[in-house]
């Protein structure tokens, strides 16, 4: 069977473009926090992901290029380069051009320009860092070694990172490169003399291991590389007889014993991809030669001669069910690494070491205990003991490690499709739950209705749940934001410190993608205009380090997103001047200075003196509050000057469910967006006025406002087309009020929104529909979209002729619908009288 | 491969199922595999400014489905609904559109050799919807492209306007 790997590449992306998010966190967060180990090995490992998925999948260029970057994380992680800006520079730019070859991958966009460029600035980096490469390595083949033999792999790698870190986070007063351990520096002498070890490697792969296009031979190919082969045994003791045998599993296992001067992390690297199903157990076995055992005054390495003749099995044996053990040897760890950073405060540690070995491990160190790297020494077999049931190759410790560090949570990949199904039907259920309750309340006696409210309660709370998965926190866009301040201000020499508040804010899938880009935006708009270089700052009395807060939270329903900076605040009198010379406002209004903040987000205004290409094309603003508006949020700026601006968007917790006003036209029911709702009266026959002959307007509160009939608008026949009789719904667009006539108001629900294009189109002045609660559909009104309607539907002349009388009241029906035969079961019995009738309007009011 | 098996089941190589309807007098013809369900009439919610075929709107099962009615498509006259008219279901590519018809007839197996392109006759209703004059015994069923019928593309909505 061939497998087609494009089917697998979707998940390639996906995984792919989640590992370059979590480096770019990591990258975000590396320059502060330099001695969190954890943040490296994390990059690392993403690096390492995208690299070994890549290859797997074809992609060499992402392989290649990541190879290089891999190195470079790798010095980073032993200590042989240092963290500085320059460098995280580097880093950034060789992530952004790693993300542009995924997309190159990914959509065939082109191969981002300065990857060369880049690549001989990582090498440039990387001459830097191998010069002391050697030492390193042997630091690290040495921290292996300090384990006890029967250490499993996972809490061995777990142990020499915590060691990296309590010693390097020890070593930091001296500077520059971090303190190798007293115990290291011995080893490493002897070892340059002959530094190949032996590993037992023991590998069984899972019977189904073919299945997944594996090969245990490029394994071993793979390990053959790394050193020498000693020998290798086939373990035929599984092998079915022939005619049981199954082709495409595997029974086979090997024992490897290897030499290599490779640490144990690059073995086990090798079994990466190996599945949980498989066994795997790496053993050390001391150094091929027995040169080593005379570097007496080592006691660690006394203990691991004492050790080594037991090659312990118990690893593999245990393994099936280590991974719920794995858990809580992960509390362990933590609780053990938090007593390990305070016992490298104490000069002697000793007490939580609680085997003879560590505590012969402690004493040896104490000549030594004025640097504070001891601590980390003896802490190290205090860790092994508990970690000794967490028998599990690789899959394990990468468990381990992202425990430790992210602490993320677990989730599961859905497509979105199933998902959105998944909701639709819920909100089926929770429809025809009410229908059938309704009829059972016909029909059933009072004490059933008791286990029909438990019913529709759990319907109701399944609803709800199931509309929660859509959510997501705002987390990957504050990110994306951090970066760009960050960028934006080494660009323009600002300072600018960036705080991120409420990121764990939840809000739709849909909305959080759709909001990325404004947000990019407006805070573009805060680091580009509103914060002063460091030197105006000072002139002005301000710190020179300027302040970007973006907050999220909720509130009623609502999202609210707000962005504050310290700077100098909008310059009202450039807009003002702007808008006049651009005619958006006229000399003598008067505005008041809220007013004239509101005008930035008027299309074409931007108060930028000189356009850069950070912003400033006038296209700002305006674009901000139209994609907020498309997402039915709304956005406002407040602003002190000297003192800086706030801006803050109010956005719906979710684009599925709306707060909507029902209204009934005829018998039609149609939604209202209750957001774009003002008020909704009845006109008394002298508000109703007629413009020029043309435009009905009417009178609300001394304002004038357009009346649009929205039965005229949409052909509706035998609506209510007398406004006095009717109702008139005050509502804004954003471009202005107009009041819509009605029948009747039927009242205000939260509707679950359909879109008509699923199975049909998009259709003019309708946002989509929703199924009401006995199963009919109404449609959703765009209120924006009816304006588009209003020209598209001139008056007839004959009929605008006589309604230029001032105040019309007459039940004139558009002349829609010319053939009433055509007329359908939904349509009333009365436009049936109507039409005929037309060109004799016909007065309704007595 | 289920979809192989349909489409040819017991029958030879050339021939496949139809689903028949009547409108008016006449019989006509849509490829069964295209045909969802059937189902009776319930409550339709009209689409303002739409050509008079398109009825509007139903609830099927959650999902918002438009309603062509092929009578008025065809400029026949059209009858009032009642609990006996009819509404096939159809799928088109991933969208689900429901018809409305008179009433079903049969299901027919119908060889290709059996099928006359439609250029070649004049009929009743627009031959930009068909795609052939099927010959079943005595009976003539005019087959629908139903690709062409509820596209909602612009001959789509000019016939009707």
């Amino acid at each position: 069977m061939q497998i087609d790997l494009s089917a697998f590449h979707a998940a390639f992306f996906d995984e792919a473009h989640d590992h370059l998010e979590t480096m770019e966190a990591s990258l975000l967060r590396i320059e502060s926090e330099a001695d969190d180990e954890e943040l490296l090995n994390e990059i690392f490992r993403a690096a390492h992901s995208i690299k070994g998925a890549s290859g797997t999948f074809g992609f060499h260029d992402i392989g290649n290029f990541t190879h290089v970057l891999e190195n470079l994380l790798d010095h980073l992680r032993q200590g042989n380069l240092a963290v500085n800006s320059d460098l995280v520079g580097a880093l950034f730019e060789s992530l952004d051009v790693l993300t542009g070859l995924v997309a190159a991958a990914q959509d065939g966009s082109d191969i981002p320009e300065n990857i060369d460029q880049v690549v001989q600035r990582l090498h440039a980096i990387n001459a830097d860092g191998d010069a002391p490469e050697p030492a390193a390595v042997q630091s690290e083949a040495a921290d292996c070694e300090t384990n006890e033999s029967p250490t499993p792999p996972a809490a061995s790698e777990t142990n020499s990172k915590s060691m990296e870190q309590a010693s390097e986070s020890g070593a930091d007063p001296t500077g520059g490169q971090p303190v190798e351990t007293a115990a290291n520096e011995q080893p490493p002498q002897s070892e340059s003399q002959d530094d190949a070890k032996r590993w037992k490697i023991f590998l069984r792969p899972a019977t189904d291991y073919f299945q997944f296009g594996q090969d245990a031979l490029l394994l071993l190919r793979e390990l053959a590389e790394l050193g020498r082969f000693e020998s290798v045994e086939l373990h035929q003791d599984e092998l079915p007889p022939f005619d049981k045998l199954e082709p495409e599993s595997c029974h086979l296992a090997w024992t490897v014993i290897l030499q290599t001067n490779a640490d144990q992390e690059t073995i086990q690297d090798v079994f990466m991809f190996l599945d949980d199903d498989s066994q795997l157990t790496i053993t050390p076995l001391g150094q091929s030669t027995l040169t080593e055992s005379e570097s007496v005054g080592d006691p660690t390495r006394d203990a691991v001669a004492q050790t080594t003749p037991e090659p312990t099995t118990t690893a593999s044996e245990t393994e099936p069910s280590t991974e719920t053990i794995a858990e809580d040897i992960n509390e362990q760890l933590e609780q053990l690494s938090a007593d390990l950073t305070t016992a490298s405060d104490k000069p002697e540690p000793a007490t939580t070491a609680p085997s003879p070995l560590a505590e012969s491990t402690a004493n040896a160190a104490e000549p030594s205990a004025s640097q504070p790297t001891t601590a980390s020494e003896a802490a190290t077999p205090a860790q092994a003991t508990p970690a000794k049931p967490a028998a599990k190759a690789k899959p394990a410790a990468a468990k381990n490690e992202a425990a430790l560090g992210g602490r993320s949570r677990e989730t599961i990949r859905v497509d979105r499709d199933r998902l959105d199904k998944l909701i639709n039907q819920i909100g089926e259920l929770v429809i025809g739950a009410s229908m059938v309750e309704q009829d059972w309340c016909k029909v059933a006696a009072a004490e059933t209705t008791t286990s029909m409210n438990q019913l529709g309660k759990i319907v109701r709370d399944l609803q709800e749940m199931s509309l929660s998965l859509r959510m997501v926190p705002i987390a990957a866009t504050f990110q994306k934001m951090t970066r760009i301040v960050r960028d934006l201000s080494n660009k323009l020499g600002k300072k600018i410190n960036f705080e991120s508040i409420g990121e764990e804010t939840e809000l739709d899938k849909t909305v959080v993608d759709s909001i990325g880009d404004p947000l990019i935006h407006m805070i573009r708009n805060s680091v580009d205009h509103g914060i002063e270089s460091p030197e105006e700052r000072i002139a002005a009395g301000k710190p020179a380090e300027g302040t970007v807060t973006v907050h999220a939270y909720h509130q009623g329903g609502n999202i609210y997103i707000r962005l504050t900076d310290d700077g100098k605040g909008l310059n009202v009198e450039a807009i003002r001047k702007k808008a006049l010379s651009q005619g958006v406002i006229s000399e003598g209004d008067e505005l008041s200075h809220q007013e004239i903040c509101d005008l930035i987000f008027h299309p074409g205004l931007s108060t930028a003196e000189k356009i850069s290409d950070v912003s400033g094309r006038g296209v700002g603003m305006d674009v901000v509050r139209r994609n907020i508006a498309e997402l039915k949020g709304s956005v406002g700026v407040h602003s002190e000057p000297g003192k800086g601006s706030t801006i803050t968007v109010r956005l719906p917790l979710t684009l599925a469910i709306m707060d909507g006003l029902t209204v009934r036209l005829n018998q039609d029911v149609y939604i209202i967006p209750l957001l774009s709702v003002i008020e909704s009266f009845r006109p008394g026959p002298s508000d109703v006025k007629r413009l020029a002959g043309k435009v009905e307007v009417v009178q609300v509160r001394g304002e004038v406002v357009p009346l649009v009939r929205l039965h005229r608008l949409f052909g509706i026949d035998g609506a209510v087309s007398d406004p006095t009789d009717g109702l008139l719904v005050l509502v804004d667009d954003h471009e202005g009020k107009f009041a819509l006539l009605v029948d009747d108001l039927l009242g205000q629900q939260q509707v679950v929104t359909k879109n008509l294009e699923a199975n049909f189109q998009k259709v003019v002045g309708v946002a989509g529909a929703t199924i009401l609660g006995d199963g009919r559909i109404a449609l959703i009104l765009d209120i924006a979209g009816l304006t588009a309607l209003k020209p598209a539907l001139p008056m007839p002349s004959e009929e605008a002729e006589q309604l230029s009388e001032i105040t019309e009241t007459q039940a004139v029906d558009h002349p829609a619908n010319p053939d009433e035969s055509l007329a359908t079961s939904t349509e009333p019995d009365e436009s049936t009288t109507n039409n005929p009738e037309r060109s004799t309007p016909q007065h309704t009011w007595a | 491969m289920t979809l192989e098996m349909n489409d040819e089941g017991s029958l030879t190589p050339d021939a496949s199922q139809y689903l028949t309807f009547t409108l008016k007098e006449e019989e006509f013809g849509i490829e069964i595999l295209r045909v969802q369900e059937i189902k009776g009439i319930s409550h339709i919610t009209p689409i303002p400014n739409m050509p008079e075929h398109i009825k509007g709107v139903m609830n099927l099962r959650g999902a918002v489905v438009p309603i062509i009615d092929l009578r008025s498509k065809f400029s026949m006259p059209e009858t009032p609904y009642n609990r006996f008219t009819v509404i096939i279901v159809v799928t088109i590519g991933d969208k689900i559109t429901g018809l409305v018809v008179d009433a079903v007839s049969d299901v027919l197996n119908i060889e290709g050799s059996n099928i006359e392109p439609a250029d070649k006759l004049g009929v009743g209703c627009d031959a930009y919807y068909l795609s052939g004059i099927a010959k079943n015994g005595e009976r003539l069923i005019t087959l629908l492209d139903m690709e062409k019928l509820v596209s909602f593309d612009e001959h789509d909505l000019q016939t009707a306007t």
